[in-house]
């Protein structure tokens, strides 16, 4: 028996030094766990939920969104409304696995109790159910395409080249080819990175880089026909990437797309959307994706028909400011109630490109107040956030649905910290730093730490460490001769080549950054270069970390920034508009006529809607309305008064009706919008004015 | 050599012989629709009409429903060719719609004209039985059923429907379609309202030769009429009248090219093909890599349109616009008084139209033909008035076109006349002016047909290298103006390439041939079995090469999506 005992501990500490095969995504939720879990809670919390099936992924699974709503004055169908959508990405997990604790959480706590009482949500936890379940497959990849059939490569076959598994490690990673034309060469500090050829550095390219996997149609090009099909998350109409066939033939040409659209469409209280996606909106602002249609710098001619109208030059070039400041005063513009959005689409003007300012100035308020709970968690408020894509279903929302969208990639790996300057002893060692100290500061570097910087810098082997801190304990030499000396012998970076570490390009660096990460907290994820031979006889390398390491980390270190996120999404949703009938006042003119005034405003930290939205006309305006009831009729005037948008806080509105009025008859003053809920005030005229 | 010219020459001649006798005009089985082109017809007639081709022609006409507009009619759709020469989808194809707005209602019986021509001229006219014999036609007579249905029953003006019946809050007040227009004397038409005033409280007055005429005044003159627009009231109480009418949404902005939301192309509806009548039409296209050619008909101004709809699409590829350019400016040759116009630029903006969608989605060479011009313009000033207008209907018309100004009292503007043009006249012909334009219309498709590419192999050229080794070079020939794959199919990497291969020997290396005579060839560096070839230029040739290892007889094969599939032999020696 002890013989047995201390065979399974030799058996588990070898294991336990062996390098594990893969990191352990089983924690995270595949389609199937995730449906599950919906419909568990939606059976168990039945009086707060409504599990919607809006459709059918094009592979034929389930697209669900659960409702959440509890018990309040105003029927869920007409509150304010969040979506939070996850995973349209097909390989943002990790966004799967935040919204299904945001939907445990507005279950189970407390908190969220008082909040679901006046909000309803919509969370769809699986976006992208076909590509979903990819990252839990025998063969691990990034998948972005659903079900549909697509000739990526249009060559009239479909499929023919997916990745392929081929030193069988179980995740595709990256393979090298040996190729002086390929453009590609290992990074001289960190062959783990390749990077590209670049003439002043004298990188010079020894390799090709593709995916993981053979040539299986025999046609030059590597893995560029997979099974995958339309990737949704550029299939939707907001600058679309015509002609990708990876963005299908034109925008909602997805089903998911499409169901997704429907659903919104006819929910047009959903003013705040999150998407858990690749894209961090707080971390980067959305930047224009490029093209025209700024309304604030584009200049446009006025067509010669209105030129003379307006009393502008046809041939000069104004900007809508300036046209609008004529043309509003116009009695054509007044008695049609011309916009100034009618006048830009009339003049020309695109599609918006770019943030409208207002919404600009919210989203760098909230960015602040992310960065600071991150923060406050101990999480990264500095490592890049990444962009939203041409085509996207963030975009979508903002410019086209007029939501206030953000698009939150929940975690990402911290940049590299760098050691305060004052803790002078963790900082790595250069040259520059060795030319630049004292001759006290360098003695307390110890024999060891610079032995090693020597064999970095490929000093001589005669020049030790030992005997650098003899002359200089000694003075014959300082610091900055030594480091002076060494470079004029030519040493400098590790590798030899010219290039420090502190040169690296953006990407280079995040690579870098990431690899260090790796290396400290999940090393499993990273697969040394290891050689294959392809079916067409190519010796190549495969290599590199894991596809979902750098967005998806073991479950453990994602729960911090989940937390995060979800008290986020509570915030934000606390934040939104809530309109409300602030004063009604009565004064009697005599004759049985009454004046009636009434203001409405804005009492919610965000705007009605966005910028956006109104530029779009996407949310009908606030609309602020006198019901006379019976026994009174009104004199003048328009029984409803339209208000564009009402900002945050502070947008008010004010609407004033003549009524004639038997004594005791009452009215009711209401406001109505679409996405900032709405409020109302009945009043009799006369008696108790 | 000679043996070999003998054997081609008794195919040919039997291959022929069979064409010609295959050609005998197309036997219908029972009646045939007996159509009246001289005529508008209501929606039930036009079913009816497609639905008697579909029997009386079984195996030529294939009657489908390919989706359910809003208020779920059926969208049909005809497909039409020679069932003996081939199945639909093995030929160039040439796709026929109209009808797409509403009122634009003649551009069904353009289409069903050009249907019936065909049908009745197979084996009578060389040039339609060869039509019939090699290429496909798909018809979608009406594209917009509900607002053709609309159109004819009423309420409904020249102008009016346009839409489909996709409610739109027109007015952003939270109600749909709630203020449209209203029959207020009853007489089944919508005409237009107009006000007599107290003299200097008007803008306009009575034409002093013609009552029935509202004039402006002029800088010198009070007026004592108010001109108050299409017949209706103020329905919501709003204070407006007939601010938000059903629809809207314009199909003919719903398409997936370049489509922009509504606040830069007002009426795209929330998202490209969200409306059923387009979405089937565009999704049952992607099904059918044949289609090499797209006709839409609207009304009116007498063009030939193409794209691009706007200024941000880029401009068509040169080799495109020969085929292109060459059709229209036959066309405008075909039909009196049609100019051939780029929409953006000679017209108006246009995004997400049904031509830039054929274009750029499918690569086919695509026209929208605005119908009719109203012969109104007496004076040819280039401008239309209201006394030429009268002229027109009072003695050519003979007065069928006015309706007489009579009293009715308004909820909100008391007492008001109601008359004004019926909704039939200025966007549609008089019955006697119709079937002119349909004929010239339905020739300009027959011959945008003719144009759809037409390929065959020239005579090889073989050479031995060694051995069994051989070097040949075949000719494919396309003797019509639309390429095999357009410029923009190439350059958008729309759909794929012509395929080329050969069966009997092996290929070990193939290409194009880009001078025949200087041995400059273009190899394909991969998988030359498979010869990928980015089409045949229309009117011109694309010379394939093989190195091959065999003997005796091989295959070659040439497969197009849009120029169909062609093979022979060739000896090796």
């Amino acid at each position: 028996l002890p013989v047995l005992k201390a065979a399974i501990l030799v058996v588990s500490i070898l294991l336990f030094a062996l390098p594990s095969f893969a990191v352990d995504y089983a924690p995270y939720h595949t389609v199937a766990e995730a449906e599950a879990a919906l419909r568990e809670w939606s059976a168990k919390h039945s009086s707060l939920t409504k599990l919607h099936t809006i459709g059918k992924s094009a592979g034929g699974k389930n697209l669900l969104v659960l409702e959440i709503a509890g018990n309040g004055s105003v029927p869920a169908a007409k509150r304010q409304a969040v979506f939070v959508g996850a995973n349209i990405a097909g390989f943002h997990n990790a966004g799967t696995e935040a919204a299904l604790d945001l939907i445990r959480t507005l279950l189970t706590s407390e908190q969220a109790k008082e909040l679901l009482a006046s909000r309803t949500f919509y969370i769809a936890p699986v976006l992208n159910p076909d590509a979903h379940d990819t990252m839990f497959a025998k063969v691990r990849y990034r998948r972005e395409g659903n079900g549909q059939q697509v000739d990526y490569d249009r060559d009239g076959l479909f499929g023919e080249d997916g990745v392929d598994d081929l030193d069988g490690n179980g995740v595709i990673t990256r393979m090298r080819i040996p190729d002086a034309n390929g453009g590609w060469l290992p990074h001289p500090d960190e062959p783990r990175v390749m990077v590209r050829a670049d003439g002043l550095k004298q990188w010079t390219g020894t390799h090709r880089i593709e995916s993981e996997g053979d040539d299986s149609d025999g046609d030059g090009r590597y893995n560029e026909d997979g099974v995958e099909g339309i990737i949704i998350d550029q299939n939707f109409a907001h600058q679309f990437p015509y002609p990708a066939a990876t963005a299908g033939p034109w925008p909602s040409y997805a089903p998911e797309a499409k169901a997704l659209m429907d659903f919104l469409l006819a929910r047009r209280q959903v003013g705040l959307a999150i998407v858990y996606g690749p894209a961090n909106n707080l971390l980067d602002i959305p930047r224009s994706l490029g093209g025209g249609g700024d309304l604030g710098t584009t200049r446009f001619k006025i067509p010669a028909s209105a030129a003379g109208m307006l009393g502008f030059d046809p041939e000069e070039e104004y900007t809508l400011d300036e046209v609008w400041e004529v043309a509003q005063n116009l009695p054509f513009v007044q008695q049609n109630n011309v916009t100034k959005e009618q006048m830009a689409q009339f003049l020309g003007a695109g599609a918006a490109t770019k943030l409208e300012d207002d919404d600009q100035k919210l989203l760098e308020h909230l960015a602040k107040e992310y960065k600071e709970a991150l923060k406050k968690a101990e999480l990264a408020d500095d490592r890049p956030g990444e962009q939203y894509r041409r085509g996207g279903f963030t975009p979508w929302l903002y410019y086209q649905f007029g939501a206030l969208a953000l698009e939150l990639d929940v975690w990402g790996v911290p940049p590299v910290k760098k050691a305060a300057t004052g803790d002078a002893k963790d900082e790595p060692l250069t040259l520059d730093r060795l030319e630049a100290m004292s001759s006290e500061d360098f003695l307390a570097l110890g024999e060891e730490k610079l032995g090693a910087f020597l064999k970095e810098i490929k000093a001589p082997p005669q020049f030790t460490a030992a005997m650098a801190i003899e002359r200089v304990k000694a003075g014959q030499v300082t610091p900055k001769q030594m480091a002076q000396m060494a470079k004029q012998m030519g040493a400098g970076a590790p590798g030899g080549g010219a290039a420090k570490p502190g040169e690296d390009d953006g990407p280079t660096k995040r690579a870098r950054d990431i690899l260090a990460w790796v290396d400290q907290h999940a090393p499993e994820a990273s697969h040394p270069w290891k050689s294959v031979t392809l079916s067409d006889g190519t010796r190549a390398e495969v290599g590199g970390l894991d596809p979902f390491i750098a967005i998806a980390p073991p479950m453990a270190m994602l729960q911090p920034a989940i937390a995060v996120h979800t008290s986020t999404v509570l915030d934000l949703a606390k934040k939104m508009a809530q309109v409300a009938i602030h004063d009604v006042q009565v004064t009697d003119l005599g004759g049985g006529v009454y004046r009636v005034r009434a203001v409405a405003g804005n009492r919610g930290f965000f705007p009605s809607h966005t910028k956006m939205a109104a530029r779009a006309q996407a949310n009908l305006p606030a609309r602020l309305t006198l019901e006379p009831g019976s026994g009174m009729k009104l004199v003048t005037g328009r029984r409803t008064i339209a208000e564009n948008r009402l900002a945050g806080a502070s947008g008010t509105m004010a609407g004033e009706w003549l009524v004639r009025a038997e004594r005791g008859a009452s009215f009711t003053v209401r406001i109505d919008t679409e996405s900032a809920g709405s409020d109302q005030k009945t009043m009799p005229v006369g008696k108790g004015q | 050599m000679r043996l070999g010219m003998i054997r081609f020459t008794l195919v040919a001649a039997s291959l022929l012989a069979a064409l010609l006798s295959a050609a005998q005009p197309i036997k219908p089985t029972g009646t045939p629709p007996r159509p009246n082109f001289n005529r508008l017809h209501p929606l039930d007639e036009i079913v009816g009409m497609m639905k008697g081709y579909a029997s009386a022609y079984p195996e030529w006409v294939k009657l489908e429903s390919i989706g359910k507009s809003i208020e779920g009619r059926d969208i049909w759709l005809l497909t039409v060719t020679n069932p003996r020469t081939g199945a639909p989808e093995s030929k160039p194809a040439m796709y026929v719609d109209g009808n797409t707005h509403a009122n634009e209602v003649q551009g069904t019986e353009a289409s069903l004209y050009t249907l019936n021509f065909l049908l009745s001229n197979y084996g009578k006219l060389d040039r339609i039985t060869e039509l019939l014999d090699r290429a496909t036609f798909y018809f979608v007579p009406v594209v917009n059923p509900d607002g053709r249905a609309l159109w004819f029953k009423g309420p409904a003006t020249p102008h009016f429907p346009r839409t489909v019946m996709f409610p739109i809050d027109d007015d952003r007040d939270g109600l749909f379609d709630e203020d449209g227009y209203d029959d207020l004397n009853g007489d089944g038409l919508i005409t237009q309202m107009r006000k007599k005033v107290g003299m200097g409280q008007g803008t306009h007055r009575l034409h002093p030769k013609d009552p029935r005429i509202l004039v402006p005044v002029e800088k010198d003159e009070l007026g004592d009429y108010i001109v108050l627009g299409w017949e209706g009231f103020d329905n919501d109480g709003d204070g407006l009248v007939n601010e938000d009418l059903a629809g809207y949404v314009d199909p003919n902005r719903t398409w997936g090219y370049n489509w922009q939301p509504r606040y830069v192309q007002s009426g795209s509806s929330f998202y490209p093909l969200q409306i059923p009548e387009t979405r089937s039409i565009a999704t049952w296209a992607l099904t059918k890599p044949n289609l090499a050619g797209a006709q839409s008909f609207h009304n009116y101004g007498q063009m030939i349109l193409r794209g691009p709809g706007s200024k941000a699409e880029p401009p068509y590829p040169a080799a495109d616009l020969k085929a292109y350019d060459y059709i229209a400016k036959e066309g405008e040759r075909m039909l009196p008084g049609y100019r051939y116009l780029i929409s953006w630029k000679d017209l108006y903006t246009v995004y997400g139209g049904t031509t830039d969608h054929f274009y750029r989605v499918h690569g086919a060479i695509s026209y929208t033909n605005e119908l009719y011009e109203p012969p109104v313009d007496v004076d040819k000033d280039g401008k239309v008035s209201p006394e030429e207008e009268m002229m027109f209907n009072d003695l050519v018309t003979l007065g069928r076109q006015f309706v007489p100004w009579t009293k009715v009292n308004h909820p909100q503007y008391g007492e008001i006349e109601v008359g004004g043009m019926r909704h039939d006249v200025g966007r549609v012909p008089e019955n006697w002016l119709l079937e002119e334009d349909m004929h010239r219309n339905a020739a300009f498709v027959l011959l945008h047909a003719h144009h759809l590419p037409k390929i065959s192999f020239g005579d090889p050229t073989v050479e031995r290298v060694e051995g069994s080794l051989w070097k040949v070079i075949v000719p494919v020939i396309n003797e019509r103006a639309t390429p095999t794959m357009t410029a923009v199919a190439r350059q958008d990497k729309l759909h794929r390439p012509d395929i080329a291969t050969i069966d009997g020997a092996k290929v070990i290396s193939s290409g194009i041939v880009t001078n025949v005579w200087l041995d400059r060839i273009e190899l394909q560096k991969h998988r030359p079995e498979r010869l990928m070839v980015e089409g045949v230029p229309g009117l011109g040739a694309t010379n394939l090469f093989f190195l091959v290892e065999g003997r005796g007889t091989i295959g070659v094969r040439y497969d197009s999506p849009k120029g169909g599939v062609i093979s022979r032999k060739i000896d090796l020696r």
